[in-house]
């Protein structure tokens, strides 16, 4: 009983941190697709 | 500019899909540490983050001084596509650190000689990338970033020896002993997995952040070149002489 309590607190914290990683590196990789689609349009503009 | 300059590259976005997923699947199906339990799992996204800063602060390095001896652009975008990732990367393995800690240590934050040299290491890259934004002159930006992305290369060996140079409460080296790893097989495969993985990532967003680097520079270019007023003309000069 004890030791299931203390590997679900666990899971929470290994949830937690894959958490943080997965959406750290899509929001990471959006924001590289993100900056080039503006540039791609911006040299739309200039051309 | 042709289409071809300008052609979009989807594979890097599958690659790291993939690789992130098969951390994932590795990392959640292997066995837990029998002391750790399942808060080792922490470790196949912790240690691969933790050695990208050290390939991409590498990476930033060799870009750099090829710079200085080169004066071509296309290794400041190297090296600036690197640190990019690797302040990401620096702060993953910082905030996944702090979050291992918690439990085990009782704490979040202790300022042990090997976390406080990897918040500073973080720092100092922030400010390479704040230093970019000191002026739009391609080769001044490229020459002051370039000096600091080689100077600040000695950071990743104080940071990964801290732990042996000044015992704290950071664990020392587990696989590169010379003994040995002090791990399971199974885990030590893992974790080779994960680093793996997140190199193969690591290689996949370079793609990506270098054709990045690649547009913003003709977006500048274009901007600097293009015949429409700048801001600065439509600001007349102030009469010094009127009322004298």
């Amino acid at each position: 009983m004890l030791l299931a309590a203390i590997s679900a607190e666990q899971w929470n914290w290994v949830g937690l941190a894959y958490g943080v990683t997965y959406v750290g590196l899509v929001a990471y990789a959006a924001s590289i697709a993100v900056r080039i689609t503006r540039a791609r349009n911006k040299l739309g503009e200039t051309e | 500019m042709t289409t071809t300059e300008h052609r979009v590259s989807v594979w890097p976005w599958v690659v790291m899909a993939v690789a992130g997923l098969v951390t994932f699947v590795a990392a959640m199906t292997v066995s837990p540490d029998v002391v750790q339990g399942q808060l080792s799992r922490i470790m196949y996204v912790h240690v691969p983050s933790a050695w990208l800063a050290y390939l991409a602060f590498g990476v930033t390095m060799l870009g750099s001084a090829m710079y200085l001896w080169k004066k071509t652009l296309t290794w400041d975008r190297i090296a600036l596509a690197s640190a990019e990732i690797g302040v990401v990367f620096t702060g993953l393995a910082i905030g996944l650190g702090m979050i291992w800690a918690k439990p085990t240590w009782g704490m979040w934050w202790t300022w042990d000689a090997r976390l406080t040299l990897t918040a500073i290491m973080f720092f100092v890259y922030l400010g390479y990338l704040a230093l970019r934004r000191t002026t739009d002159d391609l080769h001044a930006r490229a020459k002051r970033s370039a000096i600091l992305g080689v100077l600040a290369v000695v950071q990743i060996p104080l940071v990964h020896f801290s732990v042996i140079w000044w015992r704290g409460l950071h664990q020392a080296p587990t696989i590169g002993k010379p003994e040995g790893p002090s791990m399971d097989t199974s885990m030590v495969v893992t974790l080779l997995i994960a680093v793996f993985m997140f190199t193969t990532m690591y290689v996949a967003m370079m793609f990506k952040r270098i054709e990045l680097a690649k547009l913003e520079d003709a977006v500048l270019v274009a901007e600097q070149t293009s015949s429409g007023p700048v801001a600065g003309e439509a600001v007349s000069a102030p009469d010094l002489m009127r009322g004298s």
